[in-house]
């Protein structure tokens, strides 16, 4: 029985207990002899006291100062003064690490702050220890300012620590919560830990755990990678990495297991080992996520988890960050690769390709004086995406020196996404109510015209495979007047336009050929339309095309394009110039006829105009350097254009509803790969087609030469020359001063190449050894027209263009000086043979298929069996062998190889090609002549719908 | 819940909301026990938990280290001393449903306080010295579950540290007696 407490007992036990125990039992008997149950409470207790010795006592195994309340915490690691921890006064705990607890702590020798970290006891195994301490020392070797500095490392009461200096700040994860990153505050932070991993790479230490949660940011902003290489130090020596990254550290924290699978590279969760380009693969996954706001890789469960590492693809950025610019999209995805040797090879890359994103992005807010710091919001993941883009009201900008504003149609504008198919949309067109939209896509196999409902989200496929090839350079497809109907045309421009019922129906012919692009005034009583004779002569007609009269052509060379009304029907806008050489301008010219004025300045790709009103035009244009096409607007009366859309995205059509308030626009993100078909007896197909493997991601123009293989990496704005040899590629020339818009011409030794830049606002030629190491400029009189090629003994260039006197064919002295003219009339894309005996070339570009002619090197002409070849891209090479010409034939979607005996001159076709979704531009043989290599573009776009305000 | 939304409920029960402990309890409960499960399961071998650690980890899990208030960690002791003081006669009940004789923990369990400690009785007497002498329970609670020195309590209760050692030697006293009932006088 144990009574209750009284306060008398209490009071008397304690007075006893305040006396030597000899003396209680007398105490007690004098005080309370009147008392003697209380006596015998007392004494039983205090018995019970005795007896009880050091129960219930708190156990504290370590030696505290009795000075002051010190938080517990700081019991558990008090270092003595004299230790090498005993000159840090630790502060508090910061948190706990998967592998051990972070303290911080004052360094009182040096007065600053650090930050303490003890490893988990766990890691006491004797070789663990000295590994830890080799590699703690080799990470300390490192000196970045985006690797967490190291002090000092030690051992502490069977504790190994870590001294690092302190950040004032918070991991990744939380900084992305609290601050919700703009696209360029992604780039920006992650390009210094980019450059931090490269930094380690180079010094032979890969990280291993690369996470939001290892990447500090500080409270100014800078980021501090940290924990090097510290995961291979919780492994026992012979554990697979799966086991150590998922179970070594912090099994008691369920949540950590799960989200450093999430990390894992698919080798790593193979069991594999880890090298350099499995941190390259982590910090994809980290960009991925930040820029997502999900992870690349989810699942129920670690093992689910891994299974998406290993097989799952990641849903594509575009989807989840369309406001992320193409080059970083194209990265996270290229460092997210499966297989290793897919990504990017070293941090280098990565770290190159975010700095680019960190520019582009800076440029594009000084561009315009006042700028709204609109955020783009994480999107939700619906089809149809809403993209509110903050855009600045007015610019102020120079043109020509004058200084003057103008309005921004597209600011405060709505932006949706119209599409979700998969490959590409071309061509997009709105009808003048603004209510149905129709384009071109692939969603189903080869280009097919569908219509749309705006709002709706539904496509109806129109022609489901009935009309091929519509995929071309002019417009093909469009509104009638009345809103009833749909013109479409092929590509084959033999052919009639057509035009059907909107909902689908049987076509019939609206214009014969050679008619093109025909677009009808606002209110329906006119059509306009041009033809492809010489000149492109632009007619205007009655509604249904009765009363043709031509109202202009342009010389044979001109061509016009894309005519569109002006809401009044006061003006009739082109795109007018040579095309070939991107040369082009927006002009208007009355209905009526008269001479055409001039509108814009750009001298490059122009297309699409849009009227929104009467003193605006929308239009895509490319920039001098070839990138692009942007989207830019027209001040009709001022004549300034400004450029309108932002970011890397390319604008590749752009149409306008009748009241101007909502546009169509395709925007592109093409996809540009080098493919391989082999030279066989038998005629090769789409099925002998295969990928050539290059580190690139992107490559176009492919050019043999010694033993390397030159391309150039598309890259939107900044195309680079690179140069592919022994399995690495390197850039070797940058085209940041424009950018490179024809096949390289590599010399027959690999050692040195020629290319065409843009220079003072004309195409020139530009010659460089293989490494790029000696830049130098050639025929500076020479305004230079196609991709230039190389004489087979090095001495010569051959290339097309025009000087004073006219066109021709021209050969310039790799030593310089004057270039030396070959021929007269329009000339391009030559070719020389291997014995140096002959120049094959294409000539007068006439209706689109300029014939295939020969000169000698001294100027004579030569004969030449009747071939034509296509006018886009470089379409002959020849045989590394010498006895045979290689030649590119064949509209719309049959791409065909054929090959000229140059000893027989008969014919024969190698390959019919007919991936209808991709455009071929350039080839070329591989030195010993077994295959043809060519590039394939494939374009990749979406349709943006685009709602101006009121 | 985040873990700022705890030290608003700690500062709300330092301004006197009862209420505010009933919500804070089962957090700092739960929380505990996933760590004392850990540990219980044995998965950290070596390492015998001390309760100090305990509430230490929790403490630090829960509380933003960033803005200690001493109120704040005062009443987090006390909450933490009564949610070790819960998981320990929970793990104890278990224990002793399966052994069906003294609810000691062994030593190798690694959750070891005291060994030879009968939780369950020791549960028992401190509810009903809680009964009558509410502020003497505290103090046992605050020493035996939460570790705390003689002048730990004293801040954290807000008495002399000599009130304190009163206190405890008597509560000390009284609880062995009563878990000594048969083998002392």
């Amino acid at each position: 029985m144990n009574p209750r407490l009284k306060p008398e007992v209490e009071a008397a036990f304690a007075a006893a207990l305040e006396l030597p125990r000899s003396e209680r039992t007398a105490f007690l008997a004098r005080e309370y002899e009147s008392r003697p149950e209380l006596r015998t409470e007392v004494e039983s207790l205090l018995r019970a006291y005795q007896d009880a010795g050091s129960f219930l006592e708190p156990d504290r195994p370590l030696h505290r100062s009795n000075s002051q309340w010190n938080p517990p915490i700081l019991q558990t690691f008090r270092p003595k003064p004299g230790t090498p921890l005993g000159s840090y006064e630790i502060v508090g705990k910061i948190g706990e690490g998967g592998m051990g607890e972070v303290f911080r702590a004052h360094d009182t020798r040096l007065n600053r702050p650090v930050a303490i970290k003890f490893l988990h006891a766990e890691v006491a195994d004797e070789n663990a220890r000295h590994r830890f301490q080799r590699e703690a020392q080799a990470a300390s070797s490192l000196n970045h300012p985006n690797i967490l500095t190291l002090y000092e490392v030690g051992e502490f009461e069977g504790r190994q620590y870590l001294i690092t200096e302190f950040i004032d700040g918070c991991n990744l994860r939380e900084w992305a919560r609290k601050t919700q990153p703009s696209v360029r505050q992604i780039a920006e932070l992650l390009s210094g830990v980019a450059e931090a991993l490269a930094c380690a790479h180079n010094a032979g230490i890969i990280h291993r755990d690369v996470k939001p949660e290892n990447i500090l940011v500080s409270k100014n902003g800078y980021a501090k990678l940290v924990d090097f290489g510290l995961a291979k130090l919780m492994e026992p020596p012979d554990s697979s990495d799966i086991e150590t990254r998922s179970r070594g550290r912090s099994a008691t924290r369920p949540g950590v297991i799960l989200g450093t699978v999430a990390y894992m590279s698919p080798e790593q969760a193979a069991g594999k080992s880890a090298d350099r380009r499995s941190d390259i693969f982590a910090f994809g996954v980290v960009l991925y996520e930040l820029l997502a706001g999900e992870r690349p890789f989810t699942g129920k469960s670690d093992v689910d988890v891994m299974y998406a590492v290993l097989h799952k693809p990641p849903r594509p950025l575009a989807e989840l960050r369309p406001d992320a610019p193409v080059e970083l999209r194209v990265a996270v995805e290229k460092a997210l690769e499966k297989e290793p040797g897919d990504r990017h090879q070293s941090m280098c890359e990565m770290a190159v390709d975010l700095r680019r994103v960190r520019q582009f992005a800076r440029l594009d807010v000084t561009a315009a004086a006042t700028t709204t710091r609109g955020r783009l919001r994480l999107l939700p993941r619906v089809a149809v995406a809403m993209l509110a883009a903050a855009m600045p009201a007015v610019w102020w900008f120079g043109y020509r020196g004058a200084s003057s504003s103008i309005a921004n149609p597209l600011a405060n504008a709505q932006f949706t996404r119209l599409t979700d198919f998969p490959g590409t949309e071309l061509d997009a067109a709105i009808s003048q109510d603004g209510r149905f939209a129709v384009f071109l896509a692939d969603r189903d196999g080869p280009f097919d015209i569908f219509l749309t409902q705006v709002g709706t989200g539904r496509f109806i496929n129109l022609t489901q495979g009935s009309v091929p090839d519509l995929h071309g350079s002019l417009r093909g497809v469009g509104f009638s007047g009345d809103g009833s109907e749909i013109w479409f045309h092929q590509s084959i421009y033999s052919l009639p336009l057509r035009i059907m019922p909107l909902l689908g129906g049987t076509p019939r012919v609206l214009l014969g050929p050679p008619a093109q692009n025909v677009a009808w005034n606002h209110d329906g009583t006119q059509m306009i339309f041009h033809t492809l004779d010489p000149g492109d002569p632009m007619f205007v007609a009655g509604p249904s095309g009765g009363n043709p009269h031509k109202i202009f052509a342009a010389r044979p060379d001109v061509h016009n394009h894309f005519p569109a009304w002006s809401p009044d029907g006061r003006w009739i806008y082109f795109s007018s110039g040579n095309p070939i050489v991107n040369e082009m301008d927006l002009w208007r010219i009355s209905p009526t006829g008269g001479m055409p004025e001039r509108l814009t300045r750009h001298n490059s790709y122009v297309a699409y105009p849009a009227p929104i009103n009467n003193s605006t035009v929308l239009y895509v244009a490319r920039d001098a350097d070839g990138a692009g096409p942007w989207l830019w607007s027209l001040d009709v009366e001022r004549k300034v254009s400004r450029r309108i859309s932002f970011g890397l995205e390319r604008y590749t059509s752009v149409a306008a509803s009748g009241d101007g308030r909502r546009l169509v626009a395709t925007v592109a993100n093409p996809d540009a790969k080098l493919w391989s078909v082999p030279i066989l007896d038998r005629l090769a197909g789409e099925r002998d087609v295969k990928p050539y493997p290059l580190p690139s991601v992107r490559a176009l123009m492919p050019r043999f030469g010694g033993d390397s293989l030159f391309y150039i990496s598309s890259r939107g704005a900044g195309d680079g020359l690179w140069r592919y040899r022994n399995g690495e590629a390197t850039e070797i020339w940058k085209g940041a001063t424009g950018g490179l818009l024809e096949p390289p011409g590599v010399s027959a030794d690999g050692r040195h190449v020629a290319f065409v830049v843009r220079r003072n606002g004309n195409l020139r030629l530009r010659m460089d050894t293989a490494d790029g190491t000696d830049p130098r400029d050639l025929a500076d009189s020479l305004a230079v027209r196609g991709a230039p090629c190389w004489s087979p003994d090095g001495k010569w260039i051959a290339i097309g263009g025009h000087d004073e006197k006219g066109d021709g064919l021209f050969k310039i002295s790799v030593e310089g000086g004057t270039p030396v003219r070959l021929t007269s009339g329009p000339a391009a894309n030559p070719a020389w043979s291997s014995d140096g005996t002959l120049i094959v070339y294409a000539g007068a570009d006439v209706g689109g298929l300029p014939p295939l002619l020969a000169v000698r090197p001294d100027g004579t002409r030569a004969e030449w069996p009747p071939i034509t070849v296509q006018r886009d891209g470089e379409r002959i090479r020849f045989l590394p062998s010498g006895s045979g010409l290689i030649y590119m034939q064949g509209e719309g979607s049959a791409q065909d190889f054929w090959m000229l005996d140059l000893a027989t001159k008969s014919t024969r076709r190698l390959a019919h090609l007919t991936d209808a979704t991709m455009f071929m531009r350039t080839f070329d043989v591989t030195p010993d002549g077994k295959q043809i290599v060519f590039d394939r573009l494939r374009e990749n776009s979406d349709i943006a719908l685009i709602d101006l305000p009121r | 819940m985040a873990e700022h939304e705890i030290t608003r409920l700690l500062n709300r029960w330092g301004e006197g909301d009862r209420e505010a402990l009933d919500e804070l309890m089962p957090i700092v409960y739960s929380e505990l026990k996933r760590i004392a499960a850990a540990y219980l399961r044995g998965e950290r071998p070596n390492a015998t938990l001390q309760v100090t650690a305990l509430v230490h980890e929790s403490y630090l899990r829960l509380i933003d280290y960033r803005e200690p208030k001493f109120e704040n960690r005062k009443h987090f002791y006390a909450v933490a001393a009564q949610a070790i003081r819960r998981i320990l006669v929970e793990h104890a009940r278990r224990r002793h449903a399966l052994k069906r004789d003294h609810a000691v923990l062994p030593p190798d369990s690694g959750f070891v306080i005291q060994p030879g400690v009968d939780v369950l009785a020791l549960d028992e007497a401190l509810t009903s010295l809680a009964a009558n002498a509410p502020e003497k329970a505290h103090i046992v609670e605050l020493r035996y579950f939460a570790g705390l020195s003689i002048s730990e309590v004293a801040e954290v209760t807000g008495t002399s540290p000599a009130t304190v050692k009163r206190n405890w030697a008597v509560a000390k006293a009284w609880l062995f007696r009563a878990l000594n009932a048969g083998a002392a006088g």
